[in-house]
């Protein structure tokens, strides 16, 4: 006999409650273990995904709003493979079933492309074909061999935005045949945005894609790379670009002009300011302007170009309102020299309504009427227009002022200017966020493009390499999907928790019913560290072994686990497959950390015992209730006041705070009164026991003084059940109804009727309906990953939204849960354009979960941008909104976005106020049905966001719930304690005439006071810390909580039942025998 | 005039259990003996005699093999289980070794146990008849005290008053001092008697000690299950 076999021995004796403890280990090493097993299978998966995204891609560039030349991908002369692409946006109509699908990538492709998927291979895309990737096949319910109709979003080099760009013809429409529907292998996940959530793709040949949107040769993505070996940086890639790229590519022309000069423009009318400063030393500017009207007193020329130059015409020293005119105009308007002639001319004002401004100059030279049509900029609709009344520019023209002299001008001059100003003046007129002049001249003919070139630098005009695969791959690895498994940890904390108590209460319960045999072991010479050790050592074999079945537990619940996730618990994680992947980490740390875990409960468990003296141990029961009432029911009363007088105060703060922080003081109060609740029903069942009683008249009386029998075991039982009721109560209230309070201009709807996003740029504000007079706030999209929850990559630069702050502030729309210091009287969405006068950053507000969640970021946080001429610029988060329908974006003020991204053009989304919202959501869908508008109500978009939210939610209580269970298990692994430590006085009760089920019926009574109580005091604690979500925004799931908590007693129910039952079995009048 | 009934008469009780390997081990054998209101009896055995055995079986707790036990003119064994609890309850009073107080009650309260099963109104009741019996056994200023506040020969004398609460009949005392030293068990027995006459019950002490069954009115040894002085 040795320790060992002592040891051997003991655990084989004691093994049904060895057993118990096994298990409770096991349960819990499962729950953990299966926890970081889930996040391993979740991470996998989506860097999976991410991988299937990019394939053997590692630098892209990506010039929305832009095209250079297809050819450049091969002059490049890199080492890996360069695909050039054409990537428009559009949307695709099955024209027999009906179904569409907006948001769809249309890509211009070509074998190149292919060779970059991630399993490379010959994709042929027929010039009449189109492939598309499964996700939209299956959204439009297409097959090989059916016809599909896409509208695809037309570039326009000048952008649509500018003042005399035309929005006529801005889509095309083509009618393809499915000739090949491709998986993610194929590369039918490509994409460029961080995202798990598959795009909907359509390939078509670059080159038949050209022609169609008039883009022939053209492209607006470079791909590059070789795979996990490709050593391609993007210092080399770009470093190719400023030494292979070409005048074309940053959409420039030249061409010679009069008197052996040479002309630069460009297809974007306006000259890029990079290229501009690049320039203007060396080179005369222009800027030629469409003007509506040239006036002098009643007598009036429409429709004229005017040039601002300091070159001839204009003498040097004139003044700044100094106008040369042709004698055409002066015959025209009767001016002369001295006279004062007033130009009137667009401009474009807010929300790209053009705005017609005037100035007035005084004529100093009057010229001979000559041909400078060259100094026309290529206005479409106007520049190649064979006659005036074929003018079809961006803006409304009145056909019935022209007249036939006008005509006959331009049949003579075409856009020759009739009138010439300074350059300064005209830039100051007419300069824009895309540029000030539209030509420069150089003075000689021998100009060459690369001469031009060597200044600019093309990450300036948005020609510049990103490391997409890097990008893609940190994205997982900072995401949700990162830390997937610590989240669910959180979910399943309560039910580790319950399982690692009940571990506790299980070898409480062993050492307890061997006290004696360690009291004797004491006396028999054994020092304490001895018997600690031999108890130990039992619990290290315990806690190891529920470990090691834990694996396998962790494996089996993690199956179930991702079933969840991928079928009932889907909004979580937006996937719908993922494959069990256990990384060794995982299974190791887990294995260990439930291991160390358990043995430390163990351990404090052993300490506690150990330390009693021998005595004590030996005649461990003789007493049958604590020790000490009085004394220990002190330290309950602290507590209980300290915690009561805490939840008070918390209470009162209430009325003071608004917000957040009386959200945060409604849930400190129910926290405060949970614990209070727990220490006075402590201090109850201590005083009851201490101080003398009325006489017993009942059974349930006498449960309830039962109940006081072992006050540390019944208020551990309460513990348990009040704080799993009161974190699944509380989680629960969290769960938000997107439909309530949904026209509250304070929810997370804004108050707004419908949501409504394009695919294709809409460039007006959709104020069409006299009839509902609706009215809508119309908001660009910027570039940026979406950082709203639906994502589980982290998004390194949220896509920003422009918005017009003051139509926010009219409607005082949302709530704003904190902000930076503001003006008095001034509402918080003025920040985004007063922001902070002490910091040059862009201003911006985001709605509280993405900042948190998506970002990890605070107030007063700066995110790092790049503007749309590789400038960097800072983005200051100076308001934080509740949850809303803007989640997933920054919204910055329209005016700095245009500062930031001049090319920007239209919006493509909507924020609508209606009276009668079907018919406005039916009618503007059937209106803007070409640029793929889909309008839904505001409440279906919040919803969207809220189901991962309240996914979260649910498994939390789902998971809470089990806990819960777990904790009925507990409580009727206590009813049984209680009952063998009692069969004496039970026997008892027999011999004077109980009957059994008499006997059966003081147990339950006795124990369900615990379970009521402890259940009472979570669900008061929690209400009273939820209050503020249940007045406003959320409506507590009365149902499902009602349900659970139900469940919860039925289950705590029947486990005493139970426990009664097995623990009354057997001879027990035994135990009235003396021996 | 017909024969006077006995409150009491065991009948050739006879009990066996199984043994270990199946084998029949007889306890009692044909053990008979009457007793009337008023009266004591001492039962000696050595442990393992089958004293406790025998108690049972009188108190209703186990039944007979054969034999019968009779108590007020009516035999325990024709009465289905509730009955027989009504019974324990009504007419019979135990006092054991273990005191079996519940700790989380009051002296008081531990004497109203009994009370309790017929009922909230006989509980109140009760309450009076408790408070003077314990004033009788010493224990009038002890009514609020918990059994681990009390001596061993307190609780014992507390668990008399419990067996008394519902006014058997029968008083049935299994070892009852086992737990005390002589000079308690001396005034635990004597208090026994005491009651037994002044409430006019039947008493049957099991015991060791001959010079307490000495103080009985009767004294019958038991040994290998049988009396060895026949029927009592």
């Amino acid at each position: 006999m040795n320790r060992f076999s002592l040891m051997r021995s003991s655990l084989r004796h004691y093994w049904r409650t060895n057993a118990g403890v096994l298990l409770g280990a096991a349960v819990a090493s499962a729950i953990l273990i299966g926890a970081l097993v889930v996040g391993d299978s979740v991470r996998h998966r989506v860097a999976a995904l991410a991988l299937s995204r990019v394939g053997q891609t590692s630098v892209a560039l990506h010039t929305p709003g832009r095209l250079f030349r297809a050819a450049l991908a091969d002059e490049l002369q890199l080492d890996e493979s360069v695909a050039p692409v054409l990537m428009l946006a559009g949307n695709a109509k099955h024209p027999d079933r009906g179904a569409r699908a907006n948001g769809v990538q249309v890509l211009g492709v070509d074998e190149r492309f292919w060779q970059l998927a991630p399993r490379p291979a010959a994709v042929g895309v027929p010039a009449d074909g189109v492939v598309i990737n499964g996700v939209l096949a299956e959204q439009l319910g297409a097959h090989v061999g059916d016809t599909v109709l896409l509208r695809i979003d037309k570039p326009s080099a000048l952008p649509r935005d500018a003042a005399l760009a035309t929005t006529d013809d801005a889509t095309v429409a083509v009618r393809v045949r499915v000739s090949r529907i491709i998986g993610d292998a194929r590369f039918g996940r490509f994409g460029m945005s961080p995202t798990q959530r598959p795009p909907y793709n359509a390939y078509l040949p670059i080159e038949a894609l050209g022609e169609l949107v008039d883009a022939p040769s053209r492209a607006n993505t470079l791909l590059a790379g070789g795979g996990e070996a490709s050593k391609m940086t993007i210092d080399t890639a770009n470093a190719a670009v400023a030494e292979h790229w070409r005048l074309a590519d940053a959409e420039l022309q030249m061409r010679p002009a009069p008197n052996g000069t040479t002309e630069l423009r460009s297809s974007r009318v306006f000259i890029d300011p990079a290229v501009a400063d690049a320039v203007r030393d060396r080179a005369e500017g222009v800027v030629t302007y469409f003007v509506n009207t040239l006036q002098h007193g009643e007598r009036a020329t429409p429709y004229s170009m005017v040039a601002a130059t300091d070159g001839d015409p204009m003498p040097e020293g004139a003044p700044d309102d100094a106008i040369i005119i042709t004698d055409w105009l002066a015959d025209d308007l009767q001016v002369k020299v001295g006279g004062r002639v007033t130009l009137r001319y667009w401009v474009l004002g807010p929300m790209r309504q053009l705005v017609e401004r005037s100035a007035e100059f005084e004529v100093v030279a009057i010229v001979p009427q000559r041909d400078a049509r060259h100094l026309m900029p290529d206005l479409p609709g106007l520049h190649d227009a064979g006659h005036c009344r074929d003018w079809r520019p961006g803006f409304g023209i009145d056909h019935d002022r022209i007249r036939d002299k006008d005509e006959a001008y331009w049949n003579d001059y075409r856009g020759s200017p009739k009138a010439y100003i300074k350059l300064a003046k005209g830039r100051e007129l007419w300069a824009n966020r895309f540029g000030a002049e539209t030509s420069f001249f150089f003075d000689r003919a021998d100009v060459r493009g690369s001469e031009i070139l060597a200044g600019v630098d093309p990450a300036a005009l948005g020609l510049a390499f990103q490391p997409l695969r890097a990008q893609a791959l940190q994205a997982t690895k900072r995401g949700t999907a990162s830390y997937f498994g610590y989240l669910f940890i959180g979910f399943s904390f309560f039910l580790i928790v319950a399982a690692l108590l009940l571990t506790a209460m299980l070898f409480v319960f062993n050492v307890e019913q061997r006290a004696g045999q360690v009291g004797t072991l004491l006396a028999l010479g054994f020092t304490p560290r001895r018997v600690r050790r031999l108890l130990l050592g039992e619990g290290v074999v315990l806690a190891g072994a529920g470990s090691l079945i834990g694996v396998v537990g962790g494996l089996a619940y993690t199956k179930v686990v991702l079933v969840g996730l991928t079928t009932v618990w889907h909004d979580a994680v937006g996937l719908s497959r993922v494959q069990l992947v256990a990384s060794p980490a995982s299974l190791v740390g887990g294995a260990l950390g439930s291991f160390v875990v358990a043995l430390l409960v163990i351990v404090w468990v052993v300490r506690k015992q150990a330390a009693q003296p021998a005595p004590q141990l030996m005649a461990a029961g003789a007493s049958g209730v604590d020790a000490a009432p009085s004394r220990r029911a002190l330290g309950s009363i602290v507590t209980a006041s300290v915690c009561g007088l805490a939840a008070l105060g918390l209470l009162m703060a209430v009325a003071f705070t608004e917000g957040g922080a009386q959200a945060g003081a409604f849930f400190g109060a129910g926290a405060a009164l949970l614990a209070c609740g727990v220490s006075r029903v402590a201090v109850w069942l201590r005083r009851s026991i201490a101080r003398p009683a009325t006489a017993l008249n009942s059974l349930a009386q006498l449960g309830w003084r039962s109940t006081q029998r072992r006050v540390g075991r019944s208020v551990a039982v309460v513990a348990l059940l009040a704080c799993g009721t009161f974190l699944v109560v509380a989680v629960g209230a969290n769960r938000h109804d997107a439909s309530h309070n949904a026209y509250d201009r304070a929810s997370g709807t804004g108050g707004f009727a419908l949501y409504a996003s394009s695919t294709l740029p809409i460039y007006d504000d959709l104020r069409y309906d006299e009839v509902t007079h609706h009215r809508a706030v119309p908001l660009r999209v910027g570039p940026g990953d979406d950082a709203s929850c639906l994502n589980l990559t982290r998004a390194g630069k949220p896509r920003l939204l422009a918005v017009d702050h003051e139509a926010l502030a009219q409607r005082k729309a949302f709530t704003f849960v904190d902000h930076l210091e503001l003006p008095e009287g001034a509402h918080p969405w003025a920040l985004l354009a007063d922001g902070d006068s002490n910091d040059d950053a862009v201003p911006a507000v985001a709605d509280q979960p993405t900042l948190v969640w998506g970002l990890g970021k605070k107030l007063g946080d700066v995110i790092g941008y790049t503007d749309e001429r590789g400038r960097t610029f800072r983005v200051k988060i100076v308001g934080i909104i509740g949850s809303s329908i803007l989640q997933g974006h920054l919204l910055i003020d329209e005016r700095a976005f245009l500062d930031v991204y001049p090319s920007a053009s239209g919006y493509t989304m909507f924020l609508i106020d209606t009276d009668a919202p079907q018919h406005d959501a039916e009618l503007l869908s059937r209106e803007y049905e070409d640029e793929g508008l889909e309008v839904q109500p505001v409440s279906r978009r919040l919803a969207q966001f809220l189901a991962v939210e309240n996914t979260y939610l649910s498994i939390f209580q789902a998971l809470g719930g089990l806990g819960l269970m777990l904790g009925t298990v507990g409580l009727g692994i206590v009813v049984g304690r209680n009952i063998l430590e009692r069969r004496g006085e039970l026997a008892l009760l027999r011999a004077v005439g109980y009957t059994p089920a008499a006997v059966r019926r003081l147990l339950v009574i006795e124990h369900v006071w615990l379970l009521a109580i402890g259940i009472a005091v979570g669900l008061v604690a929690a209400l009273v810390a939820v209050a503020p979500a249940i007045r406003h925004s959320a409506e507590l799931p009365t149902g499902s909580l009602a349900v659970l908590l139900a469940s919860v007693f039925a289950s705590g129910l029947l486990f005493i039942v139970l426990a009664a039952r097995l623990a009354l079995r057997g001879p027990l009048l035994d135990a009235l025998r003396s021996e | 005039m017909g024969q006077a009934v006995n409150l009491l008469s065991v009948e050739n009780v006879t009990r066996q259990y199984d043994d270990v390997g199946g084998e029949a081990l007889p306890v009692l054998r044909g053990v008979s003996f009457t007793l009337d209101a008023g009266q004591s009896l001492a039962i000696l055995g050595a442990s393992g005699s089958g004293k406790s055995t025998l108690l049972n079986i009188v108190g209703g707790l186990d039944l007979p093999d054969a034999g019968r036990v009779v108590l007020d003119g009516h035999t325990l064994a024709e009465h289905d289980a509730e009955a027989l609890a009504r019974v324990r309850n009504e007419q019979v009073g135990f006092v054991f070794q273990l005191h079996h107080l519940l700790p989380q009650c009051t002296v008081l309260e531990n004497v109203l146990v009994p009370a309790l099963v017929r009922g909230r109104a006989a509980a109140d009741a009760a309450v009076a008849r408790a408070q003077q019996l314990l004033e009788q056994v010493g224990l009038a200023e002890r009514l609020s005290h918990r059994p681990a506040q009390l001596s061993g020969g307190e609780r014992q004398r507390v668990a008399v008053v419990r067996a008394l609460i519902n006014e058997p009949k029968l008083l049935l005392a299994d070892e009852p001092t086992g737990a005390l030293d002589h000079a308690h068990a001396v005034q635990l027995v004597e208090l026994l008697l005491e009651l037994v006459v002044e409430q006019n019950v039947a008493l049957v002490m099991v015991t060791h000690a001959a010079d307490l069954a000495a103080r009985c009115d009767r004294v019958c040894h038991l040994r290998g299950g049988a009396f060895v002085d026949g029927a009592a």
